[in-house]
């Protein structure tokens, strides 16, 4: 059965708030969720204020602009800042995205940031996604063919190619897997939309020569058939893709195939 | 791993921490609206059981249906009945591979919600007395 | 104090540090002949930064009209400003065919033309027959080539199961009395533990150091930690005053418009809506070389014709391209310039602006991948125990200016050639001497110094000052009166690290920490960077000095070798730049007058 209330250990308490200093011009506040693994204690959530006119323009730049002048402490993911390298995913104003292409302004009133949800807190707004990088792992995701590859490149007509867009794309940045209540639920067997959407990438490459066993191994009550279309995925991919529908068409072809 | 004991769990609700959406809404509705069929049914069966039984159960299982509460469970219930036929069908085409877009599934999705309403107080309206 | 860090030890074959394009690369490719290898990386692989590549590989493939390695080797040549050896460069662009076609057959989705054959596009110096026509030479996957390439290679290293240390922070080279490497320490930031690697190769792929200045393409990961160890080391890093400044970055943001705009037709504009590249490169035009572009639209802005409110930057144009163009071939810098400058590219022009991209300089190696110094008069002297491969590295095949969609190629071919080294030196298994323990305690005490750091100075605001004064004077044109300036402020910002703050003291996930440690790397790299600048009294490639204008190849066609002091004195030295090939079947390209 599934457990809705969070374990003891996870309850959010109240931080510390730090407020802007006189003279600024355009107040907001965040409210960021803050875990010390060093300190026993539980999570809490820390207030800050910063002055809109003097940060750039995304939830990132005020994430570091936190972080490099109020508290260097505040610790999270972040890389590109470009919205390609799927570090910085995090739940802000209640829903999964990146921080570097998600804009202050399109958020009103405070800013609650949190981790992406149900998973482990290694601390503050860093969760421990090793179970999704081994989820990842367990579906093979490389080119699997029995017929030896040609002197040159494989053909591919521009039409199978075209089959490829919208799920090459990914960045592995687990919003979508993080907002599905059914990985919530069954995380540990179900795969997710993240990585069913990579096994769609395989499936559907016309290089890749096996389908079959790809589709043998999501022939299981539980790595596919958790998905129960809530469609929350494709509604907070920051990446515009589509995972509800990869995942529709992988159940069309496990039918088809009987 | 020393550190994994201790580790919290990132909050999850719908409600306080995710954002309640149209998907997931309407996706625990269809749940919700399902159990809740289950229940009504069983309402049913009690009311053919009593009318079975002769003519003063009968006449006592009308009066509790005919009752303030009796009609709001058999209204909500039949708002019910027509919320999941509704969005049993939008879930057949998804089967079908069809309506995944954003745009596509929020459209279809205000179309259960509507239908599923309108259907309830048309139903109501042709059987009222 | 030392003792307060218990080390966990690992032994190994082969360490290799970053899981960019060329740590991956070169991961599977060891692990695949056999050697027991790790690879440690600060950030989960595919969050490196050759993810963010956009434009393509280069290769001469020959799908899009003839085309001979030959004249790609030509090409690289005359971009490198004549300071790329050649012998790597022959190497590099001989192997640039087999290295394509090995990323297709593992599964890189390449875009495909009408025949099924992979995509290839126009790029900045890329031509035809020693110049005279354009070549389309650059293999695409639409502008996500990186992602593709990157997420493949990571696929073929699980594929291969290699071993991966995720999100474990290198912090020194563990050096011996005889200078061979023996290893690393790292420290896991999951667990809050550090470690000892022991390997016979440490293979450095840590990419460049782009965060030295204040506006650049570069992740906020760039932070140029191998150049950091190897400099902490006593060995030399080597050419880096030549930082890339890339034409097209979006003004403001930074982040990067590829190459492949101009690629697929667009071109650059100035405030009077002058096609201005057709004055400085009346040849190649938009698609002159990288550093002749910048330099262009820099000397556009000074002179009054920059567009905007402030006159600080100038125009692309794509919308001439046509949406389905534009979709099909540049799907991703749409996105970004929507997001990032609020522009319709199919509809307006792009604001962009020449913004720090790419390091020449770094890691002196051999076409093998091992790290060569001078030493004893011997300016190809290997360093036992180390390699280093992709932007960390200097071949050197990019010399004082790279061509785009080099480096993707860069980091797969001399990724395959380290791995080819290793195994073809390496006794699998074989048993590793003593560690120095001095050596060792030298490293815990340096990380419990900065761990424990109580100075009045934060980390941020130190290395603010740091990429302000790199990205005031040390940019596009120096001269070297702003040089010496901003050599005086540099070493300000050096005094002030040692008085240094950090707030976290935890073991876990320190990230103030790991930046406080980036920005020792980082201040090293700026040091050299722009010592070696103020050292070399002409203007070659990317490094354009005003006082200096001309090329001077009787005096300066050289490789400079720097070596970073503890209080951040520099000594500079030189080797020589290879005037051979690697085989007969091409003669050594001799210098001559660069125009496009």
């Amino acid at each position: 059965m599934a457990q809705f209330n969070l374990p003891p250990n996870s309850i959010i308490g109240k931080g510390k708030t730090y407020y802007a200093g006189a003279g600024a011009k355009n107040v907001r506040r965040f409210q960021i969720y803050r875990w010390d693994p060093d300190s026993g204690e539980n999570p809490r959530m820390d207030s800050y204020e910063l002055d809109l006119a003097a940060c750039g323009p995304m939830i990132l730049d005020a994430l570091l602009k936190i972080k490099n002048e109020i508290d260097p402490t505040l610790t999270f993911r972040r890389s590109c800042r470009e919205g390609v390298c799927g570090s910085c995913a995090m739940n802000i104003d209640g829903t999964n995205t990146l921080a570097c292409t998600k804009a202050i302004e399109d958020v009103s009133g405070e800013v609650k940031i949190y981790p992406l949800p149900h998973m482990a807190v290694v601390k503050d707004l860093v969760p421990d996604l090793t179970h999704f990088y081994a989820q990842y792992a367990s579906i093979k995701p490389w080119l699997q063919s029995a017929t030896p590859p040609p002197e040159r490149e494989r053909l591919q007509s521009k039409e199978d190619r075209a089959k490829l867009d919208g799920l090459y794309e990914c960045i592995l940045c687990a919003c979508c897997s993080t907002s599905c209540p059914s990985y919530w639920w069954n995380g540990e067997r179900y795969l997710g939309p993240s990585i069913l959407l990579q096994a769609y990438r395989w499936i559907v490459d016309s290089r890749d020569e096996f389908t079959g066993e790809r589709l043998d191994d999501l022939e299981d009550p539980f790595r596919l058939y958790r998905c129960h279309t809530i469609m929350n995925c494709t509604k907070t991919c920051p990446k515009g893709l589509n995972p509800a529908k990869a995942i529709a068409e992988i159940k069309k072809l496990m039918v088809e195939r009987r | 791993m020393s550190t994994a004991n201790k580790r919290p769990l990132s909050p999850f609700m719908i409600g306080p921490y995710y954002k309640p959406q149209m998907t997931s809404i309407l996706s625990i509705t269809h749940r919700a609206t399902g159990a809740a069929l289950v229940a009504g049914t069983l309402l049913l069966v009690y009311w053919l059981v009593w009318a079975a039984r002769g003519p003063g159960f009968y006449e006592s299982a009308q009066s509790a249906l005919g009752s303030m509460l009796g009609q709001l469970l058999l209204f909500l219930w039949t708002w019910a009945l027509f919320y999941h036929l509704a969005n049993g069908i939008r879930h057949l085409f998804w089967d079908a591979g069809y309506g995944f877009e954003l745009d596509q599934a929020t459209k279809s999705g205000w179309w259960v919600v509507w239908s599923s309403i309108l259907l309830t107080f048309l139903c109501w309206l042709i059987a009222a007395p | 104090m030392s003792n307060a860090y218990q080390l966990i030890e690992h032994n190994y074959d082969v360490i290799v540090v970053g899981a960019g394009g060329a740590g991956l690369r070169a991961t599977f490719g060891m692990a695949q002949k056999g050697l027991k290898t790790a690879c440690l990386t600060k950030v989960f692989p595919t969050r490196s930064h050759t993810v963010a590549a956009q434009g393509g590989m280069s290769a001469a493939l020959g799908n899009m009209g003839q085309d001979l390695w030959q004249w790609h080797m030509y090409d690289t040549v005359k971009g490198s400003d004549w300071l790329g050896d050649q012998d790597a460069i022959e190497y590099m662009c001989r192997e640039a065919m087999p290295a394509v076609i090995e990323l297709e057959h593992y599964g890189v989705p390449f875009s495909r033309t009408e025949e099924g054959k992979i995509y290839q596009r126009p790029f900045g110096g890329m031509t035809t027959n020693y110049g005279e026509g354009t070549a389309q030479r650059t293999c695409a996957a639409a502008d996500r080539t990186g992602h593709a390439i990157l997420h493949t290679l990571y696929q073929q290293a699980l594929r291969h199961d290699a071993e991966f240390f995720i999100e474990y922070f290198a912090l020194d080279l563990i050096m011996d009395d005889s200078g061979t490497c023996r290893g690393v320490v790292a420290w896991d930031l999951a667990e809050g533990t550090l470690h000892l690697f022991r390997a016979h190769q440490t293979v450095l792929a840590t990419g460049g150091y782009g965060r030295a200045y204040f506006s650049a393409t570069s992740a906020h990961t760039c932070t140029g930690d191998g150049n950091g160890m190897v400099l902490r080391a006593g060995l030399p890093l080597q050419d880096m005053e030549f930082t890339q400044f890339h034409p097209t970055g979006i003004y403001g943001s930074g982040c990067l418009m590829t190459e492949g705009c101009r690629g697929e037709g667009g071109y650059l504009t100035n405030s009077n809506g002058d096609r201005f590249m057709e004055r400085y490169a009346p040849n190649a035009k938009d698609l002159a070389s990288r550093d002749v572009v910048s330099r262009s639209m820099t000397i556009e802005i000074r002179e009054g014709r920059g567009v905007g409110e402030h006159k600080d930057h100038i125009y692309l144009h794509l919308e001439h391209l046509g949406a389905d163009v534009i979709n099909e071939r540049l799907p991703g810098i749409a996105e970004t310039a929507r997001i990032f400058a609020g522009v319709d590219v199919t509809k307006e022009p792009a604001p962009v602006l020449p913004t720090v991209h790419y390091n020449m300089g770094g890691i002196p190696t051999n076409y093998h991948g091992e790290v060569v110094i001078l030493k004893d008069g011997n300016p190809d002297s290997v360093v036992p125990g180390l390699m280093a491969i992709g932007e960390a590295a200097c071949v050197s095949v990019h010399g004082a200016n790279r061509l785009g969609s080099n480096s993707l190629l860069d980091i797969v071919v001399f990724g395959r050639a380290a791995a080819n080294r290793c195994a073809a030196s390496i006794k699998p298994n074989s048993a590793h001497p003593a560690t120095p323990k001095a050596a060792v305690d030298k490293i815990l005490a340096r990380f419990d110094g900065l761990r424990n750091a109580k100075g009045e100075n934060p980390t941020a605001s130190l290395r603010m000052r740091m990429q302000r004064t790199m990205q005031n004077h040390a940019a596009v044109f120096r001269t070297g009166e702003s040089m010496a300036e901003g050599i005086q402020l540099l070493e300000e910002v050096h005094a002030g690290f040692d008085h240094i703050g950090v707030s976290d003291r935890s073991l876990v996930w320190n990230s103030d920490l790991v930046e406080t440690l980036e920005l020792d790397n980082l201040l090293g790299c700026a040091m050299v960077s722009i010592k070696s600048a103020i050292n070399r009294p002409e203007s070659r490639g990317a490094h354009a000095r005003e006082d200096y204008p001309d090329r001077n190849d009787e005096g300066w066609m050289k490789h400079t070798l720097a070596w970073l002091g503890p209080k951040s004195e520099v000594t500079i030295d030189y080797r020589p730049v290879h005037t051979y090939t690697l085989t007969n079947e091409v003669d050594y390209i001799p210098p001559k007058k660069r125009t496009y």
